[in-house]
Order: structure tokens, then C-alpha cells, then sequence
């Protein structure tokens, strides 16, 4: 139990006092239109949607799953929590881009633009149910994990914490949508981060300080807890080599498609929200490139947790870890601040899911399917209902989780392996169909639970390592989407046309190129002239040319992930006063600058041009938007 | 009744596995709801001859950046 003292109160009370402000402040603006109400107006600078990317992925329960892997595993346990999200470095260069000029509100509704007839409709309709399931239960899993320090701070029963705090985040987005998320976003994200510098940096002190954990675990006899690749070999044991270099791939490749299901919903609609190309782009990777900073120093405090009380063996004690540093270190008035801080770290994820979950709910099925002619009024009225549904479920569901990170691993895995090569193929390959698409997501839902958890209950398969189970969930979806996608006939020509001038996707696209250039909608790619010398790296980009892929695209991404890498480890390594670790983290700083270099002319080349036409189309879209209009 | 049904579901049998069933058959619950949805919109759509999602979306206007 934490004592709190008026100064602490002080710190919670105007915090809360400044966060629902927010939401009266906002909510004339949020309440214009479902532009606003979802997506801000598509106006954000890069930096906004950059802190609500850092602040909607640092939620209640990330530090109890950050501690938990760091605490069973040692450092390797980095990698755990940094490779899932390290598929952004390859996303910001290229899907994104992909999918910020295809101008869909949300996943489901690319699918309406990707695909046609009536597969499209009902993977819309898929999706979007999927989605409002899958923030319900975002929502329940971080609900109970505020439950839980609630329970430790203050000695309350779990559901006093699920219930009081989440329903306090959603006054604001009731009352200003996507602009109170956003805004406050901003706020809770720089709380947040100041603070887990503070807290985390306290607990490293109080371990006796880099010197002093490397120094004490080697005692412990436990020092291979300090080695990041400390494989436990290459196909056995906790850590395998195959497991990483799955996560390499899966991260990597995936970037380049749409590959991370639970991660790129919260991503594309931040995507969406940014005003230009280039700013979608840099927002997700520099709100990445926090949260991997973020993980480094909650992996050395951890460490630090470790050596402090070695030996926890119940997950549910060491997993809040991180808190009882906080807690029990921290003098007195700051506790505060630091409760403070979880508050802010816990409406971030709250109120970005509550939004999100209302944009497929209000969006896809109610604007949609229902009632297409509803009016900006009514689309922000049900806007809210959805969000206050979604909140009462998540009480629901929130009610029902035990442990975080068995869940946290449940929904990051199962739910992305089946289907993450399809989220790649739905962008590189023109003759992927919804129709098999389709399949793949069913197929996922259902092997997945078999592979996992029946065949092995009844002894017909043994218990397979992760790695493995992500590479026959991918084999077995395969084998029944390709044979669907090849049986069943490509999208119709005149759909992907108008989907491939718009988001010019990357891969193979060649007949849908060619059928473009010769309806006139797209200039024939020029051919370099024999006399030119041009440089490796373009500098000078035409609005048109830009718009075309090119190795500098390739290059950057490269660069975008071994200056992800470089900092993971360098940050880390750093943080406990290794040479080698400070030099890593300037070689990572040093390849994501000259990606920077590479990039930015061209991504500016591309926004200059987009920002001049996408007000005039949008308005042109919204106009023919509502079917029964044109009939 | 009760027995053969926790027999048969097993693999469900400690605490945490309650939910995931539960949640699994949610997630399929909702996303199949969509599905009906957006089948019983397109045919309605369809039987009264209104325009389809191909419709929706203006084609691109001219060459260059888009849209």
C-alpha cells in the first residue's frame, strides 16, 4: 500500500483536471465532421501523430510485459519487445506511403478499395467486426492491467481500477473524438517519457547503478543475463537463433506490406491523420524509434529490479517490477507524479483504442452498411455510442485476464501469423483477391488455436517452439488462400486501375502499370538517357518522378532498420556504461541520419505535390461518398 | 452433459484458457456479424440497382501525382 501525501494528490488531481480539460477545449473541433471526429481533419504535423504512436504503444500493462521477459529472460528479452514493433522502419518508407495515399479512414475500408464485388464487401464487413473485437479487448487487457497497480498501490479490488480510470478517459473522447486523443497524446506522451527516465534511472541508482548491476549479476552467477544474444542455441531452449531470425523477417518483411495486424490498425489511422506523406512517415518512425529508446531503459531497470529481488518466481509478482521501483523509491510528493504518470501512460492506449474500435464500428458498418446517407451530425452521434459501447465491453473482457503477458503473447503472435504473409501480398501482388484474403483470415483464426493449444492438448502434434508455430500457421494459410486466390478470377481491371493510380503500390503490378499507362492516367516511366551520369542518390525529385519507386526507397528502408537495430542494442548496451554500446548507438543514430538523407527530397517531392490536389479530391470523395446519392 | 462438454474442451480446462475460448469465439462472433452485415447491404444493393463500390470512388482525374 502507497501512502499518498497531499503533494501527491496535487500531481493526480491536476492531472486529471488537465486531461478532461482537454476534451472540453477540443471538442468543438472534434465534433465538425467524422474527418474530425476520426481522424483530426488529416492536417497533423509529423510530431502529433509521432507522440501518439510513442504514447497509445506505452500502456499500463507495457511495462509489466517489459519487465516480465526482461526479469525470466535477461536482456535478450529485448528483443522480444523491440522486434514487434520494429516492422515501422520498413512501414515508414514504404507502406505507409502506400497506404496515406490511398485515403481509406481505416484497414477495412482499403479492403473496399483494394478489392471489388462482393469479396471486398464482406472482408470490410470481416474486418471491421474483427477490429471492434480486437480494441475491446486491447482495452480489457490494459484496463485490468491498471486494475492491478491499483491493487498494489492502493489495496483496491482489480475492477475498481479497470472501471474508474477508463471511464475517465473516455469523457474526453466522447466529447472530441480523435482530436482529444491526439492532443492529450502529446501531453501524457512527454509525462511519460520524462518520467520513465526519472523512475527508471532512480531504480538503476538504487541497484547500485550500471557498474553495480553488471558487477552484482556476475556474482549471482547470472551474468549472461547482460548478454543481448545470449542464444540458448539454434533451434532449442527459450532464445533459439531461428526465433530471432524469424522476428528479423517478420518484422522487415512485413513492414513492407501490412503485415503486423494487431500494431498497423493504430499505426494507419495516426497514418491518416498526418497531413502529407512525408509527415505520416516520420511520425511512425520517430514514434517507433521512442518507444525503442523507451524499451531500453525499462530493460536496464528491470535488470535493476532483478538484482534488487533475484529470485521471484510468480510472473504476477515480478511482472510489476517496474512499479514497485517507482513505488517503494521514489521520496515522498513524487509518488505522486509517478501515479500521475501511470494514469497518463494509460489513457494514452485507452483513449486511442476507444477511438479506433468507434472509427471501424461508426465507419465501416454503421456509415457503410447502414445508413450511408447519415449526416456528419449523426455519423459523430454514433461515433460516441460506439465508444461508449466498446468501453462497456472492455469491462467485460477486462474482467476475465489473469496474466499479461500470456495474453499480451497470444494476441501479438496467433493473431499476426497466419495472416501476415496475405498483409504483405494484398500490397505486392496485383492478383492477390479478396476471395483468398478472405480465406487466410479465417483459416488463421482457426489453425491458430488448433496449432497452439488442441493438437497439442491431445498429444497429435507435440508442443511446437513460437518460431516454429509462426511458420506453420504461414504454411498452413498458404495452402489454403493460394489455391482460393489462383481458382477464383483477379479483381476487375477497372478497380485495380483506379486503386493503383491512387496508391501506386510496390511489387508486382506490372499489367495494372501497363493498363494505366495506356488509358493515359500514368506517364510511361522515362528510361535514363545514355549521356547521363546520374548520382547514385537522387537529390532532385519531380513531383511525378517521386511518385515512382526507386532503390533510394529500398535504401532508406535498409538504413530505416539497421538504424532501429543499431539503436536497440547501442541504447541498451549504453545504459550500462559499455563503450561498445555508446559507439553502436552513434553508428544507429548515424544510419538513420543518412536515411533522413536519402529520403527526405523525395518524400517532400511526393507531399508538395499531394497536399496541392488531396484537399480538392477529398472534398470531390466526400461528395460521392454516399451511394444512394448518385442513384 | 456438463462433464462430457469440460471433457471434450480440455485443452481449455485452467483459468486463463477460459478466456482465450471465450475471446476466440468473440473475435469469430463479431467478424462473422460484419460479414452478414456487408453480404445483406451488397444484395440489397444490388436488387435495387444502385450503385456498387466501383462507383464509389471518382477515378483519377489526370497523369501525375496522385489523387
Amino acid at each position: 500500500m502507497v501512502q499518498f501525501t497531499p503533494l501527491d494528490w496535487f500531481w493526480v488531481l491536476t492531472f486529471l483536471i488537465l486531461m478532461v480539460g482537454c476534451g472540453v477545449l477540443f471538442y468543438r473541433l472534434g465534433k465538425r465532421s467524422q474527418a474530425d471526429f476520426f481522424l483530426a481533419g488529416r492536417g497533423l504535423p509529423w510530431w502529433l501523430p509521432a507522440s501518439s504512436v510513442f504514447a497509445t504503444h506505452t500502456a499500463t500493462d507495457t511495462p509489466m510485459w517489459i519487465t516480465g521477459v526482461i526479469y525470466a529472460q535477461g536482456l535478450r528479452g529485448v528483443w522480444l519487445a523491440t522486434l514487434f514493433p520494429a516492422w515501422c522502419a520498413v512501414s515508414a518508407i514504404i507502406s505507409s506511403r502506400i497506404f496515406r495515399r490511398s485515403l481509406a479512414y481505416s484497414q477495412a475500408e482499403f479492403q473496399t478499395l483494394r478489392f471489388g464485388g462482393l469479396g471486398s464487401e464482406l472482408m470490410r464487413g470481416w474486418m471491421a467486426g474483427w477490429a471492434i473485437f480486437l480494441n475491446m479487448f486491447i482495452l480489457g487487457w490494459v484496463g485490468m492491467a491498471m486494475g492491478k497497480v491499483c491493487r498494489l498501490a492502493f489495496g483496491w479490488p482489480d475492477w475498481w481500477g479497470l472501471v474508474l480510470f477508463s471511464s475517465v478517459c473516455a469523457i474526453y473522447v466522447l466529447a472530441a473524438g480523435f482530436w482529444g486523443v491526439v492532443i492529450t497524446d502529446f501531453q501524457q506522451g512527454v509525462i511519460a517519457f520524462a518520467s520513465i527516465v526519472i523512475v527508471s534511472a532512480w531504480g538503476i541508482v538504487a541497484a547500485g547503478g550500471p557498474s553495480g548491476i553488471t558487477a552484482r549479476l556476475n556474482e549471482m552467477g547470472e551474468g549472461w543475463r547482460l548478454n543481448m544474444f545470449s542464444f540458448t542455441g539454434w533451434f532449442s531452449g527459450d532464445f533459439p537463433v531461428a526465433w530471432f531470425v524469424t522476428m528479423v523477417v517478420f518484422a522487415f518483411l512485413g513492414g513492407v506490406g501490412m503485415a503486423t495486424t494487431i500494431d498497423w490498425y493504430a499505426e494507419a489511422q495516426r497514418i491518416q491523420s498526418a497531413r502529407t506523406v512525408r509527415d505520416s512517415s516520420y511520425g511512425l518512425w520517430a514514434g517507433t524509434a521512442l518507444i525503442l529508446i523507451r524499451d531500453s531503459l525499462w530493460a536496464i531497470a528491470a535488470l535493476g529490479f532483478y538484482v534488487l529481488y533475484p529470485g521471484i518466481t510468480d510472473q504476477a509478482q515480478y511482472e510489476v517490477g517496474w512499479f514497485r521501483i517507482g513505488f517503494e523509491y521514489l521520496p515522498a510528493g513524487m509518488v505522486g507524479f509517478f501515479f500521475a504518470t501511470i494514469l497518463a501512460i494509460h489513457f494514452s492506449t485507452i483513449s486511442s483504442h476507444l477511438n479506433l474500435g468507434a472509427l471501424y464500428a461508426t465507419r465501416d458498418l454503421y456509415q457503410h452498411y447502414v445508413n450511408p446517407q447519415a449526416s456528419e451530425q449523426r455519423l459523430v452521434w454514433v461515433g460516441r455510442l460506439s465508444t461508449l459501447g466498446l468501453l462497456l465491453g472492455s469491462f467485460l473482457l477486462g474482467a476475465m485476464m489473469e496474466e499479461i503477458t500470456k495474453w499480451l503473447i497470444f494476441a501479438l503472435w496467433l493473431m499476426a501469423a497466419g495472416v501476415w504473409l496475405p498483409n504483405i501480398l494484398q500490397v505486392v501482388w496485383w492478383r492477390f483477391n479478396a476471395w483468398g484474403y478472405l480465406a487466410a483470415w479465417i483459416a488463421n483464426l482457426g489453425a491458430s488455436w488448433l496449432v497452439v493449444w488442441v493438437l497439442p492438448e491431445y498429444g497429435i502434434i507435440p508442443e511446437l517452439p513460437q518460431y516454429l508455430q509462426f511458420w506453420t500457421l504461414m504454411g498452413l494459410g498458404a495452402i489454403v488462400f493460394l489455391p482460393v486466390t489462383l481458382l477464383t478470377r483477379p479483381e476487375n481491371m477497372d478497380h485495380l486501375v483506379k486503386f493503383y493510380v491512387m496508391a501506386r503500390p510496390v511489387g508486382w503490378w506490372g499489367p495494372v502499370r501497363r493498363e494505366a499507362e495506356q488509358r493515359g492516367l500514368l506517364t510511361p516511366e522515362p528510361k535514363p538517357k545514355a549521356r547521363e551520369t546520374p548520382r547514385f542518390i537522387r537529390r532532385v525529385w519531380t513531383p511525378e518522378a517521386a511518385d515512382a519507386w526507386s532503390h533510394e526507397d529500398w535504401i532508406a528502408a535498409v538504413l530505416s532498420m539497421l538504424g532501429y537495430l543499431l539503436i536497440i542494442v547501442g541504447g541498451t548496451l549504453a545504459l550500462l556504461g559499455s563503450v561498445a554500446g555508446y559507439v553502436t548507438l552513434a553508428l544507429g543514430v548515424g544510419a538513420s541520419a543518412l536515411m533522413y538523407w536519402v529520403i527526405d527530397p523525395k518524400l517532400r517531392a511526393v507531399s508538395a505535390d499531394y497536399e496541392r490536389k488531396q484537399k480538392q479530391y477529398l472534398e470531390r470523395l466526400e461528395s460521392v461518398t454516399r451511394w444512394e446519392e448518385k442513384s | 452433459m456438463t462433464a462430457a462438454l469440460r471433457a471434450a474442451l480440455s485443452f481449455a480446462a485452467d483459468e486463463p484458457r477460459h478466456a482465450l475460448v471465450f475471446a476466440m469465439l468473440l473475435s469469430y462472433a463479431l467478424g462473422f456479424a460484419g460479414m452478414l452485415l456487408a453480404y445483406l447491404s451488397y444484395r440489397k444493393r444490388q436488387k435495387s440497382g444502385k450503385p456498387g463500390e466501383q462507383e464509389k470512388y471518382p477515378p483519377p482525374a489526370a497523369k501525375g501525382p496522385t489523387p
